[in-house]
């Protein structure tokens, strides 16, 4: 299932996601499965903080601290891509959001970690292939979403991805802005 | 490969090049890819540039400035060139040329990819010698290069649409 399905997204991404989509998890079971691709993308990524330059990416927080913070944000930013994608006409269940979300974000795990080895084999080749993991992340979002919510174009899908970035960012620094003023008042 | 000789091709011939790539049927997941690539590689264009100012101005950091042009390239300038192309479609509609919106983003789309070594070339001089003449110039090609191809790749989806 696991190869076919990784063979699928590459060759086949529109029938992967339908793949993935007729699963039909049960929605406990679908977070589950978010959480446990969200601890692997925490622990491939963790040595990349280690290696990096002191104060690249700010204060160092722990694995376990960041796994905390990475839940909810991704929750939130799972239900907004649904949400949003619900009011632009699509047909999705929650569910089949999280479970396909949670299969690609094991795929760009999987990207970072290929990128962590090239950073002691190639280290100039490192960054590009990090920017293409990336891009394929997001090429492979759009494809997936439009499938599973039923639109005609990728372009629909990626529109609905920034929207629920955009969304989920300002909602979070609305938050932290909150707290951190309830905080010092 | 033949991505790599067709950006070649592009600057030779861009109406040959981009004749045989609207051969075929309309594959949007192909476009976005399309789309995907030439800003991430204009994105990558960006670096020697970001690095340079990060060292003139340290108040931001360059993994600050880095970050900052990923969203913009990667998720906010995709977006733009698709209204873009939008916007082109609906006014060549209004000047009664027959095309199809898919074709007017195919045609913008691949020119910008094609015009992307022209990005390149700019990024590294505006890394490595700031504002100036070629920097100016290069440029200029390449905002040239985009219009220009983008203008082929309509005259073909143009007269395609006519023999339809």
């Amino acid at each position: 299932m696991f190869s076919e399905l990784m063979r699928e997204t590459f060759r086949n991404p529109r029938g992967a996601a339908a793949m993935l989509a007729g699963l039909n998890l049960p929605g406990r079971t679908a977070w589950m499965a978010l959480a446990a691709s969200l601890a692997i993308s925490v622990l491939v990524t963790e040595p990349m903080f280690q290696l990096a330059p002191p104060d690249t990416f700010g204060e160092p927080i722990a694995p376990l601290m960041r796994f905390l913070v990475t839940i909810p944000f991704t929750g939130a930013l799972v239900w907004a891509i649904w949400k949003i994608a619900s009011i632009m006409g699509g047909t999705a269940d929650l569910a089949q959001v999280i479970v396909v979300f949670s299969w690609l974000e094991l795929l760009l795990s999987l990207g970072l970690l290929a990128m962590l080895v090239l950073l002691f084999v190639l280290p100039p080749l490192a960054g590009l292939l990090g920017l293409g993991a990336i891009m394929a992340w997001i090429w492979l979002q759009s494809v997936f979403f439009a499938q599973i919510f039923g639109f005609a174009t990728p372009a629909k899908a990626f529109a609905v991805v920034v929207m629920a970035w955009v969304a989920v960012y300002v909602f979070g620094i609305l938050i932290l802005s909150i707290v951190a003023g309830g905080g010092q008042g | 490969m033949s991505i790599v000789l067709d950006i070649l091709g592009t600057w030779r011939a861009p109406r040959q090049v981009q004749a045989r790539r609207m051969a075929g049927p309309p594959r949007e997941d192909r476009a976005l890819a399309i789309l995907l690539a030439a800003c991430g590689l204009i994105y990558v264009a960006q670096w020697p540039r970001l690095a340079r100012e990060a060292h003139l101005d340290p108040s931001i950091a360059l993994d600050a400035r880095m970050a900052g042009a990923l969203f913009a390239w990667l998720m906010v300038m995709p977006l733009a060139f698709y209204a873009l192309s939008l916007v082109l479609h609906l006014v060549l509609r209004a000047a009664g040329v027959a095309t199809t919106a898919f074709r007017v983003r195919q045609a913008v789309f691949w020119a910008l990819l094609a015009s992307v070594p022209a990005w390149l070339l700019s990024g590294l001089i505006a890394g490595f010698d700031g504002d100036g003449a070629a920097l100016t110039v290069v440029s200029t090609v390449a905002v040239a290069a985009v219009g220009l191809f983008t203008a082929a790749g309509l005259s073909v989806a143009g007269a395609r649409a006519e023999t339809v």
